[in-house]
């Protein structure tokens, strides 16, 4: 039985390599989510087979409550696992991870429940569970159909843990700021809220109050016009005579105008039609780095 | 005779679907069965989350043995033609004859047509409906390119002769592999099952903890919780939709009783019951006692070694943490109230969209108050009220309850216009303007409730027709169909009369309130069609009337049904054909209608002038009765001349030689006409 927030994640990278996976690191970029990280967006496109996992830090900056809610932080951890295509036996895959993070199922109740997943900005949806264990949602499960305005062919099966709430469970914890990070037998035992606590005040405070509006709208116009106009360039570097689509630096703006919608949002100054309007500007941007991974592949 | 058994196992099926896939894979098979002239004794289809299953018990093999006729050469052709016929089928060329055709007389064989097998047939059917299976939403998987609800694991396919005599059909799929076994309960047993027969498969499935039944999961459930519930004051709240989607969950129920921690009880109960209710798929217990809900039922997929101990503490865990979410949202939301007021709500109001292109739920309550004002003046209801309750009816959308819970609109408005003390009627108006919210749920009794719902209803109904958005025979987003249907039941079972089509032209352009009346009309029928009025009826009181009051319109059908079943209706129809019936032949021929009143000084016979007195008094007593919505004494009246246009029939010429007597006698058909017109068409009734 893993004692830690971080053997929780080591037992998960175990699993997952000794099944044939990929352990990459988190993509240096904020974002919303682990399905975010090109290693899961632009890899879902296209016909090539990959199998990977990481850990990816999320930010939602709306669910900030400044160190103080037992369950809801504004940066958390997800564990993301993606399989293309999606395997057979995905979901006995998938149990057995539980198993491998110490989870009991003699004694616990297993339950997919429908939810159907949808990520506007991102152009993307799929079909698939919410996945309970004893009532507590665990997982994320989800056969990609479409990303970016594209079908994907193959389909893509994708696995999302809220690595806090799924350590909670595992360890029997009730705050989240009360996980233990490292082993609490060793010398130093560390608990989430010695690190992060003083950066979820912070943060909050900022989130709601103090970010600047009128740069982050600034920055939001910039990074759209710069994702744009790398995709508008001609296909072949006259620096190295190579034919060279950038895609991810594109995409990299991409992300980056979606944190800075969350932001806005979080700062509560987007109004409901301007929000769709926003949402339609980053997915805008994510369909073009999309169409441009189709194209860069078949070169 | 065999019986089969067809399952397609996937991974999980949404509840919400599972009913209608098996409903659909019952009429599939019935339909397909005919077309095949396949019979058989008994045919039942099951879900659970994981198999969709179809049972047929004793399928008769196919008793029509058909042939084929095959043409050959010609008689008289060279023997080597005949004889390369017959080889090329096989046979002895004795075994040809010979029949005259239009073209000339030529050797014919008839062979028996490749003989269809009951395996190939049921194949046949369940790869049809496997690749057209009408799912809501259907997906794909992996790297193949058939779409099911989720990924579909196997089809498991037997046709069992006699016990341990049966054939498994392969439906030959690239993506799917027809298999010969199927499982039982994945995660508690993971052992292959190898059904030998209908009631073996059941009994294995049984074993290995599935109950196939739907119906039978949901007893389980319910006498578990029975038994749970021993304290006689306690009992469930019955929540049949929850209760459907839970037996859809699982495959073998097991039922939990926990405790709401006591710091949770004092949040009001659709708090408690929605929180569980959506997020966990709780049963509520409510205590009589002490009047609140302080337990729920959980029911888990999983027999548990321990007891079910973990599984009932983490489940309670987690509602632990949901309530707390919701304890702060509530505790929130009332500091505001008493520090500001609920009306402070209001503004923040201007901030939701309720359309983008109409405008923000402020500009809605607006137009609902000015409504509201209108209707209330209208019906004779204290127009103040109606105010008052207008502008905090939507107030709750900008709450944190209800934000986090939208399924709790109206009810927490109500609860927080409790709070701060405001009149109990307009209070409770908060949230009974939102009803009927279902087709047969109640609809609103209070004046000031009633008001307030028609004015949101109509209001929400001239919205979107201003800006063309209108349902589509599949789509209505906006639940427009159940805003008119709401509108309708509100004014005919409170017996309001209101011209509805008055109000709406003040709002819309005239072929938008027309084409808005039209579509309020169409409802009006469907609702009629359901509650059993026929079609007939419907015609013949609508079909020459401004639809515009919906109340009267439904006495009148409804004076109109009763009457249907009396002597006199015979005698108003009588009355009524044989002037139309000349009329209408006398009309078509002359390319004219026949539309002036008849002059007395032009009647030859005792009878017309006898018939048009007759008819002046009716239409006297008819136009006044209207006016009192009497339509029972209308139609007794219509009923009453039967006499005189019988005597009127039988000793009057209406082909007078001359032209004028011959159309005032017409004008006084049309009399008739004019009179039985402003009630309904009879023309529809055919007695």
């Amino acid at each position: 039985m893993p004692d830690s927030f971080q053997e929780i994640i080591q037992k998960l990278n175990e699993y997952w390599a000794s099944v044939g996976c990929i352990i990459l690191q988190p993509y240096d970029l904020e974002v919303g989510a682990g399905t975010f990280h090109p290693a899961t967006t632009l890899r879902a496109l296209g016909k090539k087979h990959w199998h990977a996992a990481y850990v990816q830090p999320s930010r939602r900056p709306t669910d900030g409550r400044y160190g103080a809610n037992p369950n809801r932080l504004q940066h958390f951890y997800q564990y993301q696992v993606i399989l293309k295509p999606s395997p057979f036996e995905m979901q006995e895959l998938y149990l057995n991870s539980l198993k491998s993070i110490g989870i009991n199922f003699n004694n616990h109740d297993i339950r997919f429940v429908e939810d159907d997943w949808e990520s506007p900005t991102l152009g993307a949806w799929g079909l698939g569970w919410e996945v309970w264990c004893d009532g507590m949602e665990v997982s994320q499960f989800t056969y990609f159909q479409q990303v970016g305005g594209i079908d994907c062919k193959p389909v893509s099966g994708e696995l999302t843990y809220g690595l806090e709430r799924i350590a909670m469970f595992v360890l029997g914890i009730d705050d989240v700021m009360d996980l233990p990070f490292n082993s609490p037998e060793c010398i130093y035992p560390m608990k989430y809220s010695d690190i992060f606590q003083k950066a979820e005040r912070e943060y909050s405070r900022w989130n709601f109050n103090v970010a600047n509006e009128e740069t982050l709208l600034k920055h939001f116009s910039d990074y759209e016009e710069e994702c744009n106009r790398i995709l508008s360039q001609p296909k072949i570097d006259p620096q190295s005579g190579y034919s060279i689509i950038m895609v991810q630096p594109a995409y990299d703006y991409c992300i980056k105008a979606s944190h800075l919608f969350n932001l806005l949002d979080s700062r509560g100054v987007i109004s409901p039609t301007e929000r769709q309007n926003f949402i339609s500007r980053v997915r805008n941007l994510a369909k073009s780095c999309a169409e441009a991974y189709i194209v860069s592949e078949k070169d | 005779m065999s019986d089969l058994v067809l399952e397609f196992y996937s991974e999980e099926i949404p509840s919400r679907m599972q009913y209608n896939a098996s409903l659909y894979l019952e009429n599939f098979f019935i339909d397909e069965l005919l077309h095949a002239r396949l019979n058989y004794a008994k045919l039942n289809t099951f879900v659970t989350p994981r198999r969709l299953t179809l049972i047929i018990n004793d399928l008769s093999e196919s008793s029509k043995i058909s042939f084929e006729e095959k043409r050959g050469p010609r008689v008289g052709s060279p023997s080597k033609a005949i004889e390369g016929f017959a080889r090329s089928l096989n046979i002895d060329k004795s075994l040809l004859y010979t029949k005259k055709e239009k073209k000339g007389e030529f050797y014919f064989y008839k062979s028996k047509k490749k003989s269809i097998t009951l395996t190939d047939i049921i194949g046949q059917i369940s790869k049809n409906l496997l690749t057209n299976f009408p799912w809501k939403k259907s997906m794909r998987w992996g790297e193949g390119n058939l779409r099911w609800v989720r990924p579909l694991k196997f089809v498991y396919c037997s046709l069992f002769n006699n016990e341990n005599d049966f054939e498994i059909i392969d439906l030959k799929l690239n993506e799917v592999k027809s298999v010969n076994f199927t499982f039982g309960h994945y995660l508690i047993s993971s052992k292959k099952i190898y059904p030998k027969s209908v009631s073996d498969y059941l009994q294995k499935l049984f074993e290995n903890k599935v109950i196939l039944d739907r119906d039978e999961r949901k007893k389980i459930i319910i006498d578990a919780t029975k038994n749970l519930l021993k304290n006689k004051h306690s009992s469930i709240i019955f929540d049949e939709e929850l209760l459907e989607e839970i037996v859809g969950l699982v495959e073998w129920p097991v039922v939990f009783l926990g405790q709401i921690d006591k710091e949770f009880l004092s949040l009001p109960k659709e708090i408690l019951r929605v929180t569980m209710k959506e997020h966990q798929k709780f049963l509520s217990v409510f205590n009589k006692n002490k009047n609140l809900i302080d337990q729920f039922i959980v029911v888990a997929n999983m027999l548990a070694k321990d007891g079910g101990k973990a599984i009932l503490d983490g489940n309670t865990r987690v509602l632990r943490s949901r309530l707390k979410d919701a304890k702060f949202f509530f505790e929130n939301d009332l500091r505001v109230i008493k520090t500001e007021g609920l009306s402070s709500f209001t503004k923040n109001l201007s901030k939701v969209t309720f359309h983008n292109k109409i405008g923000s739920q402020l500009d809605r309550i607006n137009n609902i108050e000015e409504l509201s004002k209108k209707i209330s003046h209208l019906l004779g209801v204290d127009s103040s009220k109606c105010v008052i309750a207008s502008r905090i009816c939507k107030t709750d959308l900008v709450t944190q309850v209800v934000s986090e819970f939208p399924e709790l609109q109206g009810i927490i408005g109500k609860i927080y216009a409790d709070q701060e003390g405001i009149d109990k009627i307009i209070a409770h108006s908060i949230e009974e303007h939102y009803w009927p919210m279902k087709l047969n749920d109640k609809v609103p009794t209070e004046p000031i409730s009633i008001v307030l719902a028609l004015a949101d209803k109509i209001n929400t109904l001239i919205s979107f027709w201003k800006i063309n958005e209108k349902p589509t025979s599949s789509k209505d987003p906006y639940a427009l169909r159940r805003s008119a249907i709401g509108l309708i039941r509100i004014l005919i079972e409170n017996k309001i009369d209101l011209d509805i089509n008055k109000l709406i032209h003040n709002y819309l352009e005239i072929n938008v309130s027309n084409d808005l009346i039209k579509f309020i009309e169409d409802r009006f029928r469907v609702y009629l069609l359901e509650k059993e009025f026929s079609n007939v009826l419907l015609d013949a009181c609508l079909a020459l009337f401004e639809f515009n009051n919906p109340f009267l319109f439904y006495l009148k059908i409804e004076s109109l049904k009763n009457f249907q079943k009396t002597k006199e209706f015979t005698k108003l129809i009588n009355s009524y054909k044989r002037p139309i019936n000349i009329l209408n032949s006398e009309e078509k021929k002359s390319n004219d209608i026949y539309s002036g009143e008849p002059l007395v000084e032009l009647f030859e016979k005792k009878d017309e002038r006898e018939l048009y007195e007759k008819l002046i008094t009716v239409e006297k007593k008819v136009i006044n009765l209207i006016k009192r919505n009497d339509y029972k004494k209308v139609l007794i009246f219509l009923a009453s001349f039967d006499q005189e246009i019988e005597n009127f029939f039988e000793n009057v010429v209406i082909n007078a030689t001359e032209k004028n007597i011959k159309t005032n006698r017409l004008n006084l058909c049309n009399k008739v006409r004019k009179i039985m017109h402003s009630v309904a068409c009879f023309e529809h009734f055919n007695v």
